[in-house]
């Protein structure tokens, strides 16, 4: 009898355990992604430096423009013949599943600063079938899009031996209304994105 | 042959039969598809499905269609200028893969000719052979 009670006892405290860490599941909260530095006993997550770029419809871009919202940034070029179509390919698919959600918007910089002129984005942007203000196709200084790739955790660089002329990676970077980077995935793989698509959904609940 | 050898046979018949059954693809073209998913695959995607008016379909395309005998040049060469398919205007330049040799370029073909939703006759490597040997000369060359 003294082990039945037992047994009972244990099993309800199972019980209680596995519910609650579903319950953790399903209010999830996000990282914050970066090394931190302890300020007076508060970690300090790095964020994404200030900017200006200008858009496909010559409008400039900055902090400003993203006040209160959230974004998804990524690097690519027009060119590009390795992943970039992939890359956009998966971005539009996340941007086609938002596409009612004011709250959240794209960022994609050109790294060709050469060939991808305002018009050149424009083009671009319509043949993707994007229309709208939410995603910025943005050109700049080549030295602040190269430098502001670091705070991205990407990589976007000219180099001769790289096919197309530049090396950059695929990822997609999920930023919050701090400019903080709060979770990527690798653009090539669908996979990797339909994860990518559920903690946006979290963190705009978050927001 | 003892019940014990029919039994360890008929085992490894089996084995081999599941073997070979897990081989089968619904595509006969291993290189070509191998070579479309290290070549093409970026651009035109996984299901030939293309992206927007960037990057033309390869599936249901009528491009291929209509310009059969200009595939192996443009393949080998790329393609650079407006062209039409489906009824959209794609302008975007397509590289070539110029170390591709005439059997790869066939295999290409014939793999994209029979796979998603196509159902395209297939290409001979002598039509490509005679295609490659002339193909017209392009920008820059």
């Amino acid at each position: 009898m003294k082990e039945l009670i037992l047994f009972s006892l244990l099993f309800i405290i199972l019980l209680l355990t596995s519910s609650a860490c579903g319950g953790n599941k399903q209010q999830k909260s996000l990282p914050y992604i970066g090394h931190y530095e302890i300020v007076n006993d508060k970690k300090i997550y790095p964020i994404i430096r200030d900017f200006s770029f200008k858009d496909q419809d010559s409008s400039l871009v900055s902090k400003t423009t993203f006040n209160n919202k959230i974004y998804i940034a990524d690097f690519f070029f027009i060119n590009c013949p390795t992943i970039c179509p992939k890359v956009k390919a998966q971005m539009k698919r996340v941007y086609d599943h938002f596409e009612k959600e004011d709250r959240l918007m794209f960022l994609s910089h050109s790294i060709d600063t050469k060939y991808d002129t305002i018009p050149a984005l424009k083009k671009y942007q319509t043949k993707l079938g994007v229309d709208g203000n939410k995603w910025k196709f943005v050109t700049g200084e080549k030295d602040s899009l190269y430098a502001i790739a670091a705070d991205y955790f990407s990589v976007a660089k000219e180099d001769k031996e790289a096919p197309g002329g530049f090396d950059h990676s695929g990822r997609l970077l999920l930023i919050d209304k701090n400019f903080h980077v709060r979770s990527f995935c690798d653009g090539t793989d669908p996979d990797s994105v339909n994860d990518f698509i559920k903690d946006i959904e979290i963190l705009l609940d978050e927001q | 042959m003892s019940n014990k050898q029919i039994y360890s046979f008929s085992l490894l018949g089996l084995l081999m039969g599941f073997y070979l059954l897990s081989c089968a693809d619904n595509n006969i073209y291993k290189q070509g598809k191998k070579l479309y998913l290290q070549h093409c695959e970026n651009c035109h995607m996984e299901n030939g499905e293309g992206l927007g008016e960037l990057y033309p379909p390869l599936n249901r395309s009528d491009y291929l269609v209509h310009n059969r005998e200009d595939l192996p040049c443009i393949i080998r060469n790329g393609l650079k200028g407006e062209i039409i398919v489906n009824s959209l205007t794609y302008d975007l330049e397509m590289p070539g893969i110029s170390h591709l040799s005439d059997t790869e370029i066939n295999n290409l073909l014939n793999y994209i000719f029979s796979a998603w939703d196509n159902n395209l006759p297939p290409s001979r490597i002598k039509d490509v052979q005679n295609r490659l040997s002339s193909c017209p000369v392009l920008y820059g060359q």
